[in-house]
């Protein structure tokens, strides 16, 4: 009969672990950790929404008022710009597709009110502005919150 | 109308609930945060609608967004859920590694 000798046992525990380990890293990579530069550039995008509705909201007689489609035009690309950056960002991490398809959607709803604004050509109704911006500011909501509640990386 | 606009926010929350089954308990809170957003938005649409800036073929477009809004909802809430899972696994994992540390003849 053959029993193992000491050291080969002990190369087979390491080799057990190793895989316990390893089985472990990929079951506990559900979603991605938590990015501070995700959060930053959300926020970014948050900015450049809120200058958007400001201005919208502001004036009125302004010729170059983005209450007209052609002077608001600029803002939605880079709403839609930024958020493809983050996406950009998103592609590098791991475990990430729930996070991009949510990005997607973001960015399937600005190009929606781009395209209500395009056919309207002017939004001067304030209710109608607080509208269109209440549903992409919570569109960037929900991408902070969620982003927000990822695990953070410990260190071992 | 708010009778109906609190209605459709349970149906809201219903969908949510069926989406997460067991996480409901932990995840609840901001399912709430997230509604309650939405809550007075879809008041506004409403109002929209009845002072004649809106009829309600021209609101199908802002309703097909709100739909959206609801999958982006969704998906943060399975997100949050699979995240409270990993951190509960990770800290599980880190117990694990230690005692195995602990054991190991240094």
């Amino acid at each position: 009969m053959n029993l193992p000798q000491p050291s080969g046992l002990s190369s087979l525990k390491k080799t057990v672990f190793l895989s316990f380990l390893l089985v472990f890293s990929f079951a506990c990579s559900l979603v991605p950790y938590y990015d501070a530069s995700v959060i930053e550039q959300i926020e970014e995008t948050t900015a450049t929404a809120d200058r958007f509705y400001l201005l919208m909201e502001m004036d009125s007689t302004d010729e170059d008022s983005p209450r007209a489609y052609e002077a608001a035009e600029p803002f939605y690309y880079d709403i839609i710009l930024d958020l493809r950056k983050i996406n950009r960002m998103n592609n590098y991490r791991k475990s990430s597709e729930a996070s991009s398809k949510q990005v997607e959607t973001a960015i399937d709803i600005v190009e929606a009110q781009r395209s209500i604004h395009s056919d309207l050509e002017r939004l001067d109704d304030r209710d109608l502005i607080e509208l269109h911006r209440g549903q992409t500011m919570d569109a960037l909501y929900i991408l902070r919150a969620t982003e927000s509640r990822l695990p953070k990386r410990q260190n071992p | 109308m708010s009778f109906e606009i609190d209605e459709i926010i349970g149906d809201m929350a219903e969908a949510i609930k069926g989406s997460v089954k067991e996480d409901w308990p932990d995840t609840k809170d901001v399912v709430k945060q997230f509604l309650d957003r939405r809550k007075e938005r879809m008041k506004l649409i409403a109002e929209l609608i009845l002072k004649g800036t809106l009829t309600i073929e021209s609101a199908k477009p802002y309703l097909d967004i709100e739909k959206k809004l609801l999958e982006m909802e969704i998906l943060g809430v399975s997100i949050i859920t699979k995240a409270m899972a990993q951190n509960a696994a990770n800290k599980a994992l880190k117990v694990l590694v230690d005692a195995i540390k602990m054991a190991l003849p240094v």
